[in-house]
């Protein structure tokens, strides 16, 4: 499926500015500590998770609970993540619903110039409340796609990706970060439709409904 | 998967093609690739990918994490049949099925003990085939 438009004709202001701040020592947000996605370490500004799965939200439990910066994620995940790390302090969480965007005003390590960020979460369809990151500003434009499942035949995927065209106004991703664990050609799944209608066939001639947490969907 | 002391969950699995799909999902790369879409001031190339590791503090203990996650999968049970018939009725899902040969598994029902009531006791196995795995919240 694609996922870009085509490169628009010459560069705009955004991408200007991302070079000279490039000059000056500051890469992409992800690499010099302006923004972390998941990843709870601490020594950034602001903080996004995809997902709620245990592999993605590391360091959020650490002792202490959560106090290193605003954390943003999404609104279900939001309401699962206290159940999941109870030391979380519900005021740093930012919830962000699929679609919208957030404005963030952060400073540079570096030189402490101010540096403008919107960011943008589209649905990643990986699990509930699963997001896709599209940040957009003084650093270029740049995708975080956590984990993420966009079938062709989905009607869901073709709106996430329309909120994503929508999102990008004609722009062009600068870098993309790409989770590909299960991109490789050789791994072929059943769509969901599919997997679903087994297990429904499965539970009916069983008799017995076994409720099942590792069930993919 | 799940607090300590807690017992895996029953699981379905197809009993046809288990090792070679188990085979594949270990080896499948598991990491985050940058890509940049457009050159950088260095000039590097599109579309290189490089390994992002300070994405994630687990990057270089993932698979094992991962593996450590996992619930252990019984033993399938020897009640399973093996059925190659496709589902039937005009299904548009028939012919991914044709395509795909996955035998349906059929679960034999065994009598019922007088503590369960009506209902009857199925074995199921483990859902390994169903991938990608549901990682545990």
């Amino acid at each position: 499926m694609p996922l870009f438009p085509s490169s628009p004709k010459g560069q705009n202001s955004n991408r200007r500015r991302a070079r000279e701040l490039r000059r000056e020592g500051v890469g992409p947000a992800m690499d010099e500590g302006l923004v972390s996605v998941d990843k709870f370490s601490g020594g950034s500004q602001a903080y996004f998770l995809t997902h709620l799965h245990q592999d993605h939200t590391r360091g959020l439990g650490a002792a202490g609970g959560w106090r290193h910066g605003p954390l943003y994620c999404s609104p279900v995940t939001a309401r699962l993540l206290p159940t999941r790390f109870p030391g979380v302090d519900a005021s740093l969480l930012r919830p962000l619903a699929p679609g919208a965007s957030a404005s963030l005003s952060l400073s540079s390590p570096s030189t402490g110039r101010a540096v403008s960020v919107v960011v943008t979460a589209i649905p990643a369809l990986h699990c509930p409340g699963s997001l896709m990151y599209l940040f957009r500003g003084d650093l270029g434009c740049m995708l975080y796609t956590g984990d993420f499942r966009w079938e062709l035949r989905c009607k869901r995927a073709r709106a996430a990706k329309k909120a994503l065209l929508d999102a990008l106004a004609g722009d062009t991703v600068d870098v993309l970060y790409l989770d590909n664990t299960y991109c490789h050609p050789s791994l072929s799944f059943p769509p969901r439709p599919i997997v679903a209608e087994q297990v429904s066939f499965a539970a009916s001639v069983s008799n017995v409904w076994r409720p099942c947490q590792f069930l993919p969907f | 998967m799940g607090d300590s002391g807690s017992k895996p969950q029953a699981r379905v699995t197809w009993v046809t093609g288990r090792r070679r799909n188990q085979e594949t999902i270990n080896d499948a790369p598991k990491h985050i690739v940058k890509i940049p879409i457009r050159k950088d001031d260095q000039g590097r190339s599109k579309h290189s990918a490089v390994v992002i590791e300070p994405l994630r503090d687990d990057h270089d203990n993932r698979e094992k994490s991962t593996q450590l996650d996992k619930a252990p999968p019984p033993e399938p049970s020897k009640s399973l049949l093996i059925e190659e018939t496709p589902l039937s009725g005009p299904d548009p899902t028939t012919s991914y099925w044709q395509a795909r040969a996955p035998p349906m598994v059929v679960y034999n029902k065994f009598p019922s003990s007088p503590s369960m009531g009506s209902s009857e006791a199925v074995q199921v196995d483990d859902l390994s085939d169903f991938s990608p795995e549901t990682k545990e919240v």
